[in-house]
């Protein structure tokens, strides 16, 4: 009906007068392409090539100084065999992966603890706690460089760390970047400080989330502090504090900006600091042995892999035991 | 989508593609120069202002960053147009075909004759001896020790010391003598501590300082012509040496293991040092009371020696790079870096020159009280490895010589790690023995 009633409008306009609009080549679809053919394209160039360039770099002897006019020579799996393996080099990646578990390990540990129990103070209202909350948080909104820049300052010889512990304390002074077995507790301080509020804050969020009426109930049930922390908050909270400690678990594993300010490439005294974030950077950046940069970088990478997918089986396994 | 939207999707697609002429055409060219930050790395930024036939910018990046981010730029095939490199870069420079053979410019355009030949050797010619040069020397460098002249000069110190040790107080004429006074003063009540210098595992901070004292000793890093560390390198000498520079250590005060440029300096301006041994590139931070408090009580000596007397050789080449895309007009600047002119107020700047002619005139020996002793302590100059695999060899060095000499680690065990990783690591690049030329 609606066809037939419009038939006799159409054939009155003239023939003339029937134009094609100006435009009617760019369709919707033509324009979401070109918008999203160039980012594509520029996630292609930066991120996909790189990882297949540098893996494919990875099974070869090539340094992008030294062999920059001849093509990397394909050597198989040597690399990988040299860094894990018996070698010099296989020596210094086991160390470095040692000391990256130095680090990440306590530091993540003491950020949850302490995180998660100011949390605890701050779950409860009273005067004053959103500026506490906002001064908390600071630490993480600064840059790692100028944290790491002032910590640097504070630990010299003759800092202010040394002064309270030798002048006022009496004690002796700490070789906070020069000596060989206290330079990784350093790294772990400035982390500590710098990252604790991350840890507070999902712990904050975690907490206000708990239904009140399950503390009521166990309330009724004259159940004790204890049993309400053990059986209601921390099951309840548990999901959210294991996401925190998969990012800071991750985020501590690559730990570069931090250390390299602190401690140097070589992460101070006998390398006693040099995560294995800072080994890439030497082997790749400053050896430039490319080849077996690349294959670090890989190996790095697969550790991340392995360990995010063991936090998030838990995760899964934490869930599927709540619900 | 309306006929509005879509024009004015047009007009972006085409604003964001179009690159208006105007903005790119120039009329004098970009130069960009990479340094590390220092005194004269600041001076030179001061002096291209000047230059008017190109618009010059200097990058004073930082000392432990300074190589990496050279090189990290060749093999991007970019970077300064003209980087400025340490002597123990240019052979992989050379060797990775980064930077132009500067020969004919530097023997037709410049004052080849007036040229240091030492420094002209040991900066720009890859490798020694082949008549190739690959920079000019863009200042010469060498160290100096900065002591506390007014206590040097004081009658109670010097009765102090005479009781001490049997000797007259004076600046020290060997190294034996440098670390009898050190412990001397540190042990005193006239001043904190005795000797501080750049102890720290970053960049080549401890290899040269303590490479010129193992040198001073009769020691060797390595033989070049067999390319062999092991044997060499661990001697009793070297232990000699690193047992010296651990005594040193211990009268330069707390947390002398990371000590830079910037706490040596701090060491002896703020009155808590005797004396401290650093490279005369830094000479103008010694001279200025409103920076470094003690500046007119310090007096300036030639670093000693002990057997026999070698004093590490600092200062660069400027080089031009091979990805430069104004080669022309970075060789017309060193043209005109290097012309008197322009050579008379870098060395009033306070930096040092690698003519001769502007090295001996009055403008220069004027400029600043420690020059006098320069040229004397030049001739002292010793350079260490500039092959390629250069920045390996320095990193195995530092990690265990700043160990050793902070107390850390035993002298022979540090020498023989060094010696064993080092010879690994050549053995590896060489496996057929040293490269012919």
């Amino acid at each position: 009906m609606a066809e037939n009633s419009l038939a006799p409008l159409a054939g009155a306009i003239p023939p003339a007068k029937r134009q094609r609009p100006r435009f009617s080549w760019l369709t919707d679809r033509w324009i979401a392409v070109s918008f999203l053919t160039p980012t594509l394209l520029l996630m292609l160039f930066i991120t996909v090539f790189p990882l297949v360039w540098s893996l494919y770099l990875s099974f070869t002897e090539w340094s992008v100084t030294r062999d920059a006019t001849t093509a990397p020579e394909w050597i198989g799996t040597e690399n990988y065999v040299e860094l894990l393996g018996d070698s010099r080099d296989g020596e210094r990646t086991w160390e470095r992966f040692v000391i990256t578990g130095q680090f990440v390990v306590p530091a993540v540990t003491i950020e949850l603890v302490l995180g998660f129990g100011v949390a605890m103070l701050l779950n409860r209202r009273f005067a004053g706690r959103g500026v506490l909350m906002t001064m908390l948080l600071i630490p993480m909104m600064l840059s790692p460089v100028i944290v790491a820049l002032f910590w640097k300052f504070m630990m010299e010889g003759s800092g202010v760390l040394n002064y309270f512990i030798a002048d006022i304390l009496g004690l002796s002074p700490v070789g906070w970047r020069t000596d060989r077995d206290t330079v990784i507790w350093s790294l772990i301080l400035v982390d500590v400080w710098m990252w604790t509020p991350f840890m507070m804050l999902i712990s904050l969020a975690g907490l206000s989330a708990v239904p009140k009426y399950l503390y009521e109930a166990a309330a009724v049930d004259r159940a004790g502090a204890w049993f309400r922390f053990r059986h209601i908050t921390l099951p309840m909270v548990m999901p959210l504090l294991l996401i925190a400690i998969i990012f800071r678990t991750m985020d501590a594993y690559k730990l570069f900006d931090q250390a390299f300010v602190l401690l140097g490439q070589q992460g101070g005294p006998g390398r006693a600091g040099q995560t294995a974030a800072l080994w890439v950077y030497e082997v790749a950046f400053s050896e430039f042995d490319t080849g077996l940069g690349s294959a670090l970088g890989y190996i790095m990478l697969l550790v991340i892999v392995a360990l995010a997918n063991i936090f998030i089986r838990t995760l899964n396994n934490l869930k599927a035991e709540q619900f | 989508m309306s006929n509005l939207k879509k024009l004015l999707f047009v007009f972006l697609l085409v604003t964001m593609l179009a690159v208006p002429p105007a903005l790119t055409a120039q009329e004098v060219p970009d130069l960009s120069i990479i340094w590390f930050a220092w005194p004269p790395c600041d001076l030179l930024s001061s002096l291209v202002a000047e230059y008017e036939a190109a618009n010059v910018t200097v990058a004073c990046v930082p000392i432990g960053e300074w190589r990496n981010q050279i090189f990290a730029d060749f093999a991007a095939q970019g970077g300064a147009d003209i980087p400025i490199l340490d002597s123990q870069f240019m052979g992989e420079a050379v060797a990775g075909d980064f930077v132009v053979d500067l020969t004919e410019f530097i023997q037709n355009e410049l004052p080849f004759d007036d040229y240091n030949q030492t420094a002209l050797s040991y900066y720009a010619e890859v490798p020694q001896g082949s008549g190739r040069y690959y920079s000019v020397p863009v200042i010469t460098d060498t160290r100096m020790l900065v002591y506390r002249r007014d206590l040097y000069e004081d009658a109670d110190v010097q009765a102090a010391y005479l009781e001490a040790t049997g000797e007259e107080l004076a600046p020290p004429a060997s190294l034996s003598q440098r670390l009898a006074q050190a412990q001397f003063f540190a042990e005193s009540d006239v001043i904190e501590n005795g000797f501080a210098t750049h102890w720290l595992n970053d960049g080549d901070l401890v290899q040269t300082a303590w490479n010129h004292i193992l040198w001073s000793f009769g020691g060797e890093l390595w033989d070049p012509a067999t390319y062999s560390v092991d044997g060499v390198l661990n001697t009793d000498v070297g232990v000699r040496a690193v047992e010296h520079a651990q005594a040193e250590f211990l009268t330069a005060g707390e947390g002398a293991a990371a000590f830079g440029f910037d706490q040596v300096v701090t060491a002896i301006c703020d009155g808590s040092t005797a004396m401290i041994e650093i490279w005369f590139g830094f000479g103008g931070a010694f001279t200025n009371s409103d920076t470094c408090a003690q500046a007119d009580n310090l007096g300036f000596a030639v670093v000693p020696g002990e057997d026999v007397h070698f004093i590490s050789l600092g200062g660069q080449g400027i080089s031009v790079s091979r990805f430069s895309e104004n080669q022309e007009a970075a060789l017309d600047f060193i043209a005109w870096l290097q012309s008197d002119e322009t050579q008379i107020a870098w060395v009033q700047g306070g930096g040092f020159p690698g003519r001769n002619s502007i090295l001996e005139s009055e403008e220069f020996l004027s400029a600043a009280p420690y020059n006098p002793i320069f040229a004397e302590s030049f001739q002292y100059v010793k350079d260490f490895w500039n092959i390629p695999e250069y920045a390996a060899l320095l990193s195995v060095q530092g990690e265990y010589l700043n160990l050793a000499i902070s107390g850390q680690m035993d002298a022979q065990e540090a020498l023989d790690e060094i010696a064993a990783e080092q010879q690994e690591i050549l053995d590896e690049a060489y496996p057929d023995g040293p490269p012919s030329s």
